[in-house]
This record gives C-alpha cells, structure tokens and sequence, in this order.
C-alpha cells in the first residue's frame, strides 16, 4: 500500500494524533475561554452588586431632595423673577443678582 | 435404490466406482458452520470434507478446499505459512481493512470530546449569566446617573435660591427698600436639602 493510501495504517496514527492534538488544544482554549468568562462574569456581579448598594443608598436622599425642589418649583420660579424684576428696575441691587448669573437684558433668572 | 437388485457386494463396495449418482447426501456441505466471520475462531471443524457429486466426481477427504474462505483456527506457524503462500490474497487485505477500521474509533479522545461539550454548555451559562448582568448593570448605571444629575441639580437650584434670599435680604437690611422687603415676605424662604 503506499503513502497517500488513506486506509494507510501510518496515515490514519497520524490523523488520529493530529484530531487528539487539536481536540486537547480546543480544549485547552476553551477552559481558558470558561476562566475569562468567569472573570468577567464574577467582575459584572461584583460591579452590578456594588452599583446596586450605591443606588439603594443615593436614592432616599436624591427622592427627597427631589421631591423638596418639585414642592417649591413654583415659589422659587416667583421669587427669581421678582427679583429679577427689582434689579431691572435697581442698578443697586444689580451685582448681587449679577452673582447668580442674571444679565440686564434678562427679566428672570432660572 | 439400486434397480436391478444388486448383492450386498456389489452395495459395499460400490464407492469404489465413478458414479454419477452421488453416493453422499445430495446437497453441498460446506466444511465450516459461517462464513464471513473473519474475526471468530471457530473450535470445531468438519476434516472429512465432501461436496456434492456434481461439483467434481471424486471424495476430498482429507482436504482443505474450503480452509482459506473459513475460520482461521490454524496454528501460528501454519499461519506464517499460508501468509507466506497468499499475501496478497483477500482474506489477509480484509483483515487489515479491519485493523485500519479499528483504529479509526479514536476512542481515548472521547473523554476530550465529552469535556469539550461539558466545558461548551458552562461556556453557554457564563455568557448567558454575563448578559444578564451587564444588561442589570446598564440600567442600574443609568438610573443612578440620571438620579445623581437631576438631584444635583435641584440641589443646586435650592442652594443658589437660598443664597439669593440671604443676600437680598442683607442688602435690605443695609439699603432698607419696602419693595424688597415685600418681596421677601410674601415669599416662603427656600429650604435646601442639607446633603
């Protein structure tokens, strides 16, 4: 028989060497693959954990700080434009509204 | 049935004469039990050889006609031998078409393979779990942003309000205007979140 025969029996060793070769090297590529993963996945959980203790943490006092400004929004938006409106008509009082970002051209400041 | 009647004599001994009704059975009798069996090895075997009368008309007692399409229940050195004689015959090309086929099952690699599949499936849940928590994680991520700005914001609104109120108020108290002090009464002063 020669050589290139492929029920040659020193053909078919080396064939058979050469898929335990690449199934040992798949293997090998895909433990590592399964340790990245892991990696990542365990850094996702970890971040994920943290970020959600922090948001557990920020949002009772973001709520309320919130909910203290959407109170008030309309009592603030009344006081800036009559304040504005007394600097329009005070160039004394003009540099403390000036302070707050208020222009001359402006009739209220938000 | 002989049809003239013939003598004890003439029934005895006539295996000794050409015949063409054949003194046996009429049917073939192989000297083995199967064939194509290459791989078992048959104990038992039929050395009294015989075929049928029409296939030649003598006995092959004695004879192996059949040996090389049998069981191979020969010794090692008349093995040495026939694979001296028939090299290159079909039974011996047939016997290492089997060896080449055996050897094709790969079998230590299977365990790679099962681990390979194994090592697929928790690849699969890794991912499928590391989905799910950056999917968690981004919107976790945005609510806390846009909680943080839109509080910081207020917060900054409220603080800069209660700046205003104090220091129109000490500009009244330093440049007494009843306008000013109008606008600071009919307005509530703003109270800022302390965080």
């Amino acid at each position: 028989m020669s050589e290139t025969d492929p029920l040659s029996p020193a053909r078919n060793s080396d064939l058979e060497w050469q898929v335990a070769a690449l199934q040992r090297q798949i293997f090998l590529l895909m433990l590592a693959l399964v340790v990245v993963t892991a990696t990542i996945v365990f850094y996702l959980f970890c971040e994920s954990r943290f970020m959600g203790n922090d948001l557990g943490e920020i949002q009772p006092q973001a709520t309320q700080i919130i909910r203290s400004y959407n109170q008030n929004a309309q009592a603030i938006q009344n006081f800036r434009a009559q304040m504005a409106n007394y600097a329009a008509t005070h160039q004394t009082f003009q540099p403390v509204m000036r302070k707050y970002g208020w222009a001359p051209g402006a009739t209220a400041t938000k | 049935m002989a049809i003239n009647n013939p003598r004890l004599v003439q029934i005895v001994r006539g295996h000794l004469h050409i015949d063409l009704i054949a003194d046996g059975d009429a049917d073939e009798i192989f000297p083995h039990f199967a064939r194509d069996m290459r791989k078992d090895f048959v104990p038992v075997r039929q050395r009294d050889t015989e075929h049928c009368a029409w296939k030649h008309l003598r006995h092959t007692a004695l004879q192996f006609n059949w040996f090389f399409f049998g069981h191979n229940v020969v010794g090692p050195l008349r093995l040495l031998r026939l694979r001296f004689q028939f090299k290159k015959s079909n039974f011996f090309r047939a016997k290492k078409v089997d060896k080449c086929c055996r050897s094709a099952k790969f079998p230590p690699t299977m365990k790679l393979e099962t681990l390979n599949g194994i090592l697929t499936f928790v690849l699969g849940m890794l991912v499928v779990a590391g989905v799910i928590l950056a999917v968690r994680m981004v919107m976790l991520h945005h609510d806390l942003r846009s909680l943080q700005r839109e509080a910081t914001r207020d917060q900054a609104l409220l603080v800069q309000t209660e700046q205003m109120y104090g220091d129109a108020a000490a500009f009244n108290q330093k440049n007494p205007s009843p306008e000013l002090a109008h606008i600071l009464q009919i307005v509530v002063r703003p109270t800022a979140a302390t965080h």
